[in-house]
């Protein structure tokens, strides 16, 4: 018995290890062992069944299987069978699509079914025609799975189809139709929606559909889904208010605030139903309550919130949550009960919250815990004490500043940077603590943090770090530098030490010099046409050297901080240098992508270059001509961008909507629509369709 | 000052850049609803490195010679979570009531051990575990070793420290567990024999870098699939399945299932947990 025989024969073994090793071992492109996997494909064993779905899906020729697995469709005894020969289809792909269209127009509401839950397994556009037609099929289930399977493929045309299903009278289509739309991201105007909530059923859906609305008139919907009596509406009205925190700015979600607080004054149950969704396991229903929680600012339920500080993903939104909360000894009081059953990671939260309310022993407490052994506990006071911004810490955390662990002397920065930008006292207290250590050696954090909040004083001992025996230390002082010239303390500096660190033998250091003097020239920018030997130009003559000089260096990162400090400088002379690096295809996407956009500083970029440059290949350097090209006038930008809309990368075609509607070009309208209704991905299809109303006069949605 | 003020947005756009680029790196999936956990934990990230705004920190993560190095931070960031001892108490219940009786039977010859912990965060599972074993009665004079690892080398480093705060001991199955720590300034220490079985390593899940060479006895795997999208699930598990002695064990965590996953494990009941089995005879998984 040769191997395919032995195979074949096994394939139907009473021992399901052994039925499996053989259908491993058949193939697809042998019509007897074809036939032998299709009938394994109702095998009682669901490892059987995939290992026949793996091998069928390998088939060269996918034609020969196609037909038989849509009569399998309908056709196979069990249901394991026919989701078997469903995935069997998918692995398939689109060539198995053709075959299943024609299915689409049986007779049998069974096989018209059987085969739109085949076509969405595939996720094909090009089966959204016939996908449409059966919105208007006799037979309700088959509308609903076909806007199901709409909601999957997308595209232009499925979206208009979907939008347009809301006005059915089948409920059921109107239900399914709002879910399509969910999962597609695209929310219906909120007028529509607000029709749609009259009716119970279709509730949870609208409310999910608001998710993605970026209209003001939604959020008043969502307000009142918080009132909703069932609970499905109300924890999808909930989870549509955390997706809005994600997408409004503040100015924006006041106003959801207000009227939340407007509505739970007339009915106190929207924050009990609030603690209860706390616990429905949804990270965005939860984060949903935080919020509301938050913007009622009921003490009573200051604990249920406090608790949820467990969860690593809400603890940021506890503590804003408790933040809204009214401080006082009220809040003292309710905290301090609840203080002892929560782990050391959520109990810093409520320390925080306590100190907030006064309660010196939390701050102490707080204070305590920033040389804590748990790392976790030791970051999260860390962060607590800089966002409660108080003067009195400054000097505990100043002594994080030179902790050995970058990651917690980073930390101690940040917060240090906090307090001091939270007030005058702050920035003194800060100022104090820090120089004091500086002046007895200092950190690469330390400089980080009179480069924050220092004075022009605090330079000698900034430019003192450049000589320092750490790389880190000299590179941190660069990097301060660049963050006074960034505040307008430095200006016209002539500063050797800096221009000496281009040539520093660490490359960190050599790029955080490059970067210093970007920033400089940025903040000195108005000076540009005054004369250098003064002091008015961006830069000194023997800083532009240097940079020259760094153009050629050995790291890349280095050479794309130096084109990008010569960017910003704005003088034509350095067009020629920064354009040699731009076109060079070989050069690392680094390198390529500073010089691009530093082209872009110096005027309009030449298209021959930028055609050369969509050569390279990596994305960041085809993003970076695109933006170039939106200011190349005339055809010839055009051609780059109808080029770049061909890209298989969606942040490039995305690119290509952000280039278009800034350049306001009516010439690129007609591409730019069509491009939008052929889109594969929804957010480059939403980008490019506002561009496209952008540019034909209606501004429409954002 | 709020946290709401101070906060960076993370446009939609690079968010998903954000995610394709770990996704790529770790296979790590987040959902669209997972953005601000992506803009929570990440944004202090760009003071930190001196960047304007989350698309200059994706620039940098794909370009800067310092990328790699920030890109595993971010993972890191993104996938520690506070965790307990004895967490789904029933499937240690069944690795200490069926399994190791059956190990014994099977490695009585050998006399020698491999478990696996594979995605140990901070360590509790592999002390868990080594206590079970130890309590076991039924393996003194066998060569033992239960092997953590983690992406994370933050959480290592707190693993390989074994020293846990009074609360990571709050479950019920966990005070029982405490008998194996000792109290010390405030903070519960592993003790030396659990010491003695414990070894920890970084691995990348999804690449099978860093994981054991010698073959293991019991893989633990509880509550990591969950992290990846499902093409990087089937590779996560063909790397388990190829580290695992034939016939070992699988243990995922309850929400989880092979089901359309991979059909190269048998799942077996045990009680009313279901595990997963290596079968015999199979060398390697699936083609």
């Amino acid at each position: 018995m040769n191997q395919a025989s032995s195979a074949l024969s096994l394939a139907r073994h009473p021992d399901e290890e052994t039925r499996y090793r053989a259908v491993l071992r058949l193939d697809a492109g042998v019509e007897e062992e074809l036939d032998e996997l299709l009938a394994r494909l109702s095998d009682p064993s669901w490892r059987v069944r995939t290992a026949a779905v793996e091998r069928i899906g390998a088939l060269a020729e996918p034609a020969r299987a196609s037909p038989r697995l849509i009569d399998l469709l309908d056709g196979a005894e069990t249901i394991a069978g026919r989701a078997a020969a469903e995935a069997a289809l998918a692995s398939l792909g689109p060539a198995a699509l053709p075959a299943l269209l024609i299915r689409l127009a049986s007779s049998s509401g069974e096989r018209r079914l059987a085969a739109v839950s085949a076509v969405g397994a595939i996720g094909s556009r090009r089966a959204v025609p016939a996908l449409v037609a059966c919105l208007a099929d006799p037979d309700p289930a088959l509308r609903a799975a076909a806007a199901e399977v709409l909601g999957k493929v997308g595209g232009a045309e499925a979206v208009g189809a979907l939008l347009a299903s809301l006005d059915s009278d089948d409920v059921t289509l109107r239900a399914t139709g709002l879910d399509a739309l969910g999962a597609l991201r695209v929310s219906p105007p909120a007028a529509r929606v607000a029709a749609l909530l009259a009716d119970p059923v279709l509730r949870p859906g609208a409310y999910r559909a608001l998710a993605a609305s970026e209209e003001p008139a939604a959020l008043p919907l969502l307000a009142r889904g918080l009132m909703e009596q069932g609970r499905t509406a109300r924890l999808a009205a909930l989870a549509a208010v955390g997706s809005q925190r994600n997408r409004r700015s503040a100015e924006e979600l006041a106003v959801l605030a207000g009227e939340v607080r407007r509505l739970s004054r007339g009915d106190v149950a929207v924050a009990d139903r609030c603690v209860e969704a706390l616990g429905s396991g949804e990270p965005m229903v939860a984060e949903g309550a935080l919020l509301v929680l938050g913007w009622i600012g009921d003490l009573t339920h200051a604990q249920a919130v406090a608790r949820q500080a467990v969860d690593d993903r809400l603890r940021p939104l506890v503590e804003h949550a408790l933040e809204a909360l009214p401080a006082g000894a009220g809040l003292v009081e309710v905290l301090g009960k609840v203080l002892p059953e929560l782990p050391p990671v959520a109990r810093v939260s409520t320390f925080a919250a306590l100190a907030r309310a006064g309660q010196a022993s939390a701050l102490q407490a707080l204070q305590e815990r920033v040389a804590d052994p748990d790392p976790q506990v030791q970051a999260e006071a860390i962060a607590a004490l800089g966002r409660l911004g108080d003067p009195a810490s400054a000097p505990v955390l100043g002594g994080l500043l030179t902790d050995e662990a970058p990651a917690v002397a980073g930390l101690a920065a940040d917060a240090m940077l906090a307090i001091g930008l939270r007030s005058e006292a702050g920035r003194r207290a800060v100022l104090l603590d820090c120089r004091a250590r500086a002046a007895a050696g200092g950190s690469g954090a330390l400089h980080r943090v009179l480069g924050g909040c220092g004075e022009a004083e605090d330079l000698w001992l900034v430019r003192l770090g450049l000589h320092a025996g750490s790389v880190q230390r000299r590179a941190s002082a660069a990097a301060a530098l660049a963050t006074l010239g960034q505040r307008g303390l430095l200006r016209g500096e002539h500063l050797p030490e800096l221009i000496a660190a281009l040539g520093d033998e660490a490359w960190p250091v050599r790029v955080a010099a490059a970067r210093a003097f970007t920033a400089l020239a940025e903040a000195n920018f108005d000076a540009r046409l005054g004369d250098p030997a003064i002091g008015e130009h961006p830069l000194c003559d023997q800083a532009m050297d240097a940079l020259r000089g760094a153009l050629g260096d050995r790291e890349p990162a280095v050479r794309g901080a130096a084109v990008e400090a010569l960017g910003a400088c704005g003088r034509q002379e350095h067009g020629p240098a920064v354009a040699a690096l731009a076109g060079d295809n070989a050069a690392p996407a680094l390198v390529v992508v500073e010089a691009l956009r530093a082209l872009a500083k110096l005027g309009p970029p030449d298209p021959a270059l930028l055609e050369r440059a969509l050569g390279h290949a990596d994305p960041e350097v085809a993003k970076a001509v695109v933006a170039a090209a939106g200011r190349v006038p005339g055809e010839p930008g055009r051609a780059l961008l109808r080029r770049s809309l061909a890209s298989d990368r969606w942040d490039v075609r995305l690119a290509v909507a952000t280039a278009v509607a800034g350049r306001g070009d009516a010439g690129l309208l007609e591409d730019t629509a069509r491009a939008a209704a052929a889109d594969p991905d929804p957010l480059v299809a939403r980008a490019l369709a506002d561009a496209a109303l952008a540019l034909a006069g209606n501004p429409g949605r954002r | 000052m709020s946290v709401q003020e101070t906060r960076q947005a993370l446009p939609e756009e690079i968010f998903r850049l954000l995610r394709e680029l770990i996704h790529d790196h770790y296979g790590l999936w987040f959902h669209d609803d997972l953005r601000f956990l992506l803009e929570l934990r990440l944004g202090p990230r760009l003071a930190l490195l001196g960047l304007r705004d989350f698309a200059d920190y994706h620039r940098f993560l794909r370009l800067d010679p310092r990328g790699p190095a920030e890109l595993l931070d971010a993972a890191e960031l993104l996938t520690t979570n506070e965790t307990y001892f004895g967490r789904e108490p029933e499937q240690l219940r069944v690795f200490e009531r069926e399994i190791v009786p059956e190990l014994v039977r099977e490695r009585g010859g050998e006399r020698r051990l491999r478990l696996l912990s594979a995605g140990c965060a901070t360590g509790e599972e592999v002390y868990s575990v080594a206590a079970l074993l130890l309590d076991s009665g039924r393996l003194e004079g066998w060569d033992l070793a239960v092997h953590g690892v983690d992406l994370s080398r933050r959480c290592l480093a707190r693993a390989r420290a074994g020293a846990y705060p009074g609360q990571a001991f709050r479950s019920p199955e966990g005070q029982a567990l405490r008998r194996w720590f000792h109290l010390r300034e405030g903070r519960w220490v592993a003790a030396e024999p659990l010491r003695r079985l414990a070894r920890f390593g970084a691995a990348n899940l999804l690449h099978g870098e860093g994981l054991p060479v010698e073959p293991v006895d019991v893989v633990f795997c509880r509550n990591v699939l969950l992290y990846f999208d499902p093409p990087a699930r089937r590779q996560v598990l063909r790397h388990l399945h190829a580290r695992l002695r034939e016939g070992g064990w699988l243990l995922l965590g309850h929400a989880e299932s092979l089901l359309q996953l991979s059909a190269d494990f048998e799942a077996v009941r045990l009680g009313d947990e279901l595990v997963f089995r290596k079968p015999r005879g199979a060398a390697g998984g699936s083609p």
